[in-house]
């Protein structure tokens, strides 16, 4: 045992290198010279994780139950891993709105909402006091443990409360910072982080290597010692089930985010959003290097004392048993040290919410007080703050007094981390979910908090005998079902897996269901999208544009050098001046949106979002904007992001305009020449046929002595042409009209076997010149269809005729056949001619495009009977077309809707 | 070899008119359906010329005359056209095409102007026959008469030329008797006019 005078100068002496350090950090801070600009720094003041806990608890944990003590530094690693995404955001976001803590960060996620700041601090607050209490244990427990007790310091703990609160207000409240951060504090913990690192793994190394052989001597020897050997299964059995590994890991990963003090480190302390990339390899390799001697400590206390002895104080007691003095004055100084670290940022942290989120609106909201006329403010929000501190660890005390004694000091911090848990939905909603509410996130957090309150810490002080312990054992009254263990009658789970499966079924379950049955307001829903959207927008839409009223440019600098001193407001108007370029703005005159927004940013740094919200809301006034307004604006802004993706976009439309733009060209060009080659061709074929006629006409005329043979001949080739003119010209007239929609159609029901019985007997005449058998397959009745009689004549005529013209004189062949198909009607005119080839299967339809015969040369036809066959039976809804091969005939085929109205086919 | 006129039309009427117009005025005719027909059935050697009627089946006038001249084969073509076919006709005019005649044509004018095709046609023929022969007196010279030729063809007087080839002014005067007895030539005049008329010295001893 050490003398107590020894252990308290050493304490004093400690405490006092970690003020000179964050002095030395503060004063280089005000050069500018930072000296936690460094990655390295950032990510050993993440190290603050790691508290008396870890140095003490660990071994007790594991001394209980072998590696159950792991998910506890398990969750964080695989959090950190997620922080790219997760915390990059919300330090962003945090930066964007000067954020000053997880209350203000919540209650400016929900519309800067005061209450909602208030429940938050006031969660917080309650829900870290066993966690602050489980400190004060520890500290006390190791004074005690190392000198003995001190019977001239009476209760040691409440020594120790005071003694820390006194540091944590030498670190956290000697000045105002207008970002909240500190510095020196900063420093002193990444150098506390290390201390308490290299205590522990020299008293690890001393018990590993010193009191027993190496890792391998100490398992074996715990493997054959019956009651410690249980503790080397890893699941199951001591180490506690599958759910409770689940759930223990879950909530230290949402306690690595949403524990004040982390909050506090690795958001508001944060100098440099690309530290987050160290940080998420270096913070879990930490987590390895002071876990890694836990289970053997925790193994060589089991082997060494006798069963019963305090296994939180091992790492103590084992140094001190050898009388190894050195090394537990080292371990002391470990312990303590990481015990200062966590209360030192956790009531600062808390402190902050306190003072900014709790009393300053309330105080803010009493006219009575005047406070707005007040001309400084800062000494009242310093006092605030060391209230706060005081009064935080008093309270902690007094929990340490009233149920810290029954719990080991695992169990006390679990009961924090799930206090802090309920945090997370609300603020990991409020960063991906924008249809998260004010309301929705009071209803979840209050849920939640209350059956935490409910089972965890109503049990923690029945168990310590200030409640009636058949609370716990028969429930309220008696009800059975409310048993706060074992909640609706949910029993055989560990404590803390009960509370949070309760807790989070009631706090997201509140947070969702009551986010989707009220709308938003206005201010909330400007909130919600610059949380979720804050990467999405630029760094000037952090609000300034969403806002309209008028102000005093005057008024807001004296409302600015209220809060942080006329030196410090004087140097914000002068920045912001620089920033704009514009004159300095408190001279006077109208202060503009941005303006307003600046100071409010500046007192939000000092007071939180909330309160300063309020502050500012007395000293402008201000429009209220409605949710429309406030939608259009941010509609607007939300268009200038995406403003380069839609000027891509554009361009890549124009060019697909212009292209589409120059087909269409190509297509006029092609319709214009293609018009203009029909007139070409009209023209050629209009005077072919005329100057056979003139000229023929002309010689006759000029010769008369030619002989009569001769004449006779021109005389035909005359008649033929002019016979061959006058059918071009009806054609070329007939086809004008069809495609300008000017042709008549006369419809009527008609029925196809006499059309073309009639047809067939009206050119029998045209066969029988060219010696050409012509049949008929008709059947003995057909539907009728609906259709222009002339014009159906018109195309029958027009085949046959076509094939008269191309069978072989005396050998030809001709059949026309007629059928029902389906709901159709087809005809069919089959010759033995010489066949069409393939490739002119389709173009023999078109204009001017004739089939032709390579030894008989051009037939007499105008080029434009199938053309027109082809338009007229697509205008009766049916389809021509040709089968056929070279040398094995053609057959032209056409289709016909039947009408198919069966009373009209009746009535014919 | 009596001239012909190579008719190519699609139109029946047409040819047998075209037929008679040409028989009946003493001309050969011979009349083709296609631009293949034609391609087929034409003899280059033959003289005449090719009426071309623009609008035909398959092969069309235009690359008719396209193909005829790729194939070097020269033969005067007169466009036969509709009124209407402008751009074509100016392109067929301007490949060369001697003439033209629009439907429907003055069958009196026609003679005329396949007559006038014809004398082209015998033109050419001539330029390409003397052509052939004075490449043919070229050839005969030898070596030395081609050097001395080409130094004549330049005004050079005998004296230079003996100096530049390194003879004496008597060998010079006898080259020079020798190769305008090749040449069929009575003066340097005719020499000059020959030569140059038809471009045909070229390489080493080329004209300028």
């Amino acid at each position: 045992v050490l003398e107590s005078w020894v252990v308290v100068c050493v304490s004093f002496a400690y405490l006092g290198l970690l003020f000179a350090i964050a002095y030395y950090a503060d004063q280089r801070a005000d050069a500018g010279r930072s000296v936690i600009a460094s990655p390295y720094i950032y990510s050993l003041s993440l190290a603050v994780y790691a508290t008396a806990w870890t140095f003490y608890g660990s071994v007790g944990r594991a001394a209980e139950n072998g590696v159950g003590f792991l998910p506890i530094y398990i969750g964080p690693t695989l959090m950190i891993a997620l922080w790219w995404l997760v915390m990059r955001k919300i330090l962003r976001i945090s930066k964007q709105n000067r954020i000053t803590s997880l209350a203000d960060f919540i209650a400016s996620r929900y519309g800067k909402s005061a209450l909602l700041g208030g429940v938050v601090t006031v969660i917080a607050v309650i829900g870290i006091l066993p966690y602050i209490s489980l400190q004060l244990k520890a500290v006390s427990t190791s004074v005690t443990t190392i000198a003995g007790a001190v019977p001239e310091l009476g209760d040691t703990a409440l020594w120790v409360a005071l003694i820390l609160a006194a540091f944590t207000i030498l670190f956290g409240t000697r000045h105002l910072d207008a970002a909240e951060h500190h510095e020196g504090m900063v420093a002193a913990i990444a150098f506390e982080s290390l201390v308490k690192l290299l205590a522990f793994v020299a008293v690890g190394a001393w018990v590993t290597w010193g009191l027993y052989d190496g890792f391998g001597d100490i398992f074996a020897r715990a493997a054959a010692e019956p009651a410690v050997s249980p503790m080397l299964a890893p699941f199951g059995g001591v180490a506690g089930d599958y759910s409770s590994w689940i759930w223990l890991t879950m909530l230290s990963m949402l306690a690595i985010m949403f524990l004040p003090r982390q909050f506090q480190v690795t958001v508001i302390e944060n100098k440099d959003e690309s530290h987050l990339k160290k940080a998420i390899w270096l913070f879990p390799l930490y987590m390895l290097a002071i876990n890694i001697f836990v289970l053997p400590i925790a193994f060589g206390g089991l082997l060494h004392f006798p069963p019963g002895a305090n296994a939180d104080a091992f790492v103590l007691t084992l140094p001190m048993s050898q009388s190894q003095e050195l090394l537990a004055l080292v371990v002391f100084v470990g312990g303590l040290s990481a015990a200062t670290g966590m209360v030192i940022v956790e009531t600062i942290a808390l402190s902050t919410m306190v003072c900014n989120d709790l009393v300053m609106p309330v105080l803010l909201r009493m006219r009575r007080l005047r406070l707005n006329e007040r001309p400084d403010l800062t000494g009242l929000l310093l006092g605030i703050r060391r209230g706060a501190i005081v009064l935080i660890l008093i309270l902690g005390y007094l929990y340490f007094r009233l149920a810290g004694e029954a719990y080991a000091l695992v169990s006390i911090g679990l009961i924090s981390f799930a206090a802090v848990a309920q945090f997370a939905p609300a603020a990991l909603g409020g960063i991906f979910w924008k249809g998260g509410t004010r309301r929705g996130a009071l209803a979840g957090l209050c849920a939640g908090f209350a059956v935490w309150f409910y089972t965890l810490l109503l049990p923690a002080f029945a168990r310590s005998g200030w409640l009636p312990i058949g609370f716990l054992e028969h429930g309220p009254l008696g009800v059975e079902l409310l048993k706060p263990l074992a909640l609706f009658g949910v029993a055989g789970l560990d404590q803390i897996t009960h509370a949070m499966i309760w807790s989070m079924l009631a706090n997201v379950g509140g947070y969702v269901a009551v986010s989707l049955l009220y709308a938003p307001g206005a201010d909330e829903h400007r909130q919600a999208s610059l949380f979720v959207d804050v990467f999405k927008r630029p760094a000037l839409g952090s609000g300034a544009r969403l806002w309209r009223g008028t102000a005093s440019a005057p008024e807001l600098f004296n409302l600015l050098a209220r809060f942080v001193g006329l030196r410090a407001a004087g140097e914000a108007f002068a920045e912001f001046a620089r920033r704009r370029g514009v004159e300095r703005p408190d001279a006077g005159g109208e202060a503009d949106a941005e303006l307003v927004h600046f100071v409010e940013k500046q007192l939000a740094g000092v007071i939180g979002a909330a309160s300063a919200h309020i502050m500012l809301a007395s000293a402008v006034k201000e429009e209220a904007l409605t949710l429309d307004e406030v939608r259009a604006v941010l509609d607007e802004a939300s268009q200038i992001v995406v403003y380069s993706h839609r000027l891509e976009q554009k361009s890549q439309e124009l060019e697909r305009a212009t292209q589409e733009l120059r087909a269409a060209n190509a297509r006029l060009q092609e319709l214009d020449r293609l018009k203009d080659e029909f007139v070409s061709t009209v023209s050629h074929e209009l005077r072919t046929p005329l100057t056979s006629i003139r000229a023929f006409s002309e010689i006759l005329h000029d010769h008369p002595a030619l002989a009569q043979a001769e004449r006779e001949r021109f005389l035909g080739i005359i008649i033929t042409e002019t016979a061959r003119l006058t059918r071009l010209i009806n054609q070329i007239l007939d086809l004008s009209r069809i495609e300008s929609g000017l042709a008549q159609w006369r419809e009527s029901l008609i029925d196809l076997k006499s059309v073309i019985e009639q047809t067939v007997a009206a050119n029998a005449q045209l066969f029988r010149e060219r010696d050409t058998r012509l049949e008929m397959r008709l059947p003995p009745r057909v539907p009728q269809v609906r259709a222009d009689l002339d014009r159906i004549v018109q195309v029958l005529v027009n085949l046959l005729s076509n094939a008269a013209k191309f069978v072989e004189p005396g050998r030809g062949r001709v059949e026309v056949a007629l059928a029902e198909e389906g709901g159709w009607l087809r005809i069919d005119v089959r010759d033995n001619g010489p066949g069409i080839p393939r490739e002119e299967h389709e173009i023999i339809f078109e204009r001017f495009r004739q089939g032709r015969d390579a030894l008989t040369g051009k037939p007499g036809g105008t080029g434009l009977g199938l053309h027109i066959s082809r338009r007229i039976v697509e205008h009766f809804g049916g389809r021509i077309w040709v089968t056929s091969r070279r040398g094995e005939g053609a057959c032209f085929s056409f289709t016909l809707p039947r009408a198919t109205h069966p009373a009209l086919e009746q009535a014919a | 070899m009596i001239p012909t006129a190579f008719v190519v039309d699609d139109d029946e009427a047409i040819r047998t008119l075209w037929r008679w117009l040409m028989e009946s005025n003493g001309i050969g005719v011979r009349t083709f359906a296609s631009a293949a027909e034609f391609i087929a059935g034409y003899h280059a050697g033959t003289p005449g010329c090719l009426v071309l009627d623009l609008k035909l089946p398959g092969m069309s006038g235009l690359e008719l005359q396209e193909y005829l001249l790729r194939e070097r084969i020269e033969i005067p073509i007169v466009i036969v056209t509709g009124h209407a076919d402008v751009p074509s006709a100016v392109t067929a005019l301007k490949s060369g095409a001697v003439d033209l005649i629009e439907k429907p044509f003055d069958y009196r004018q026609v003679v005329s102007v396949v007559r006038k095709a014809f004398a082209r046609d015998a033109e050419n023929r001539g330029r390409r026959i003397r052509g052939e022969q004075v490449r043919l007196r070229v050839g005969s010279l030898t070596e030395r008469e081609r050097a001395v030729l080409q130094r004549v063809i330049e005004g050079k007087a005998n004296k230079v030329i003996a100096g530049e080839l390194d003879i004496s002014i008597k060998t010079v005067e006898a080259h020079r008797a020798k190769l305008m007895e090749k040449m069929k030539v009575g003066s340097v005049a005719e020499l000059v006019q020959m030569i140059l008329g038809f471009s045909l010295m070229d390489g080493s001893g080329g004209a300028r």
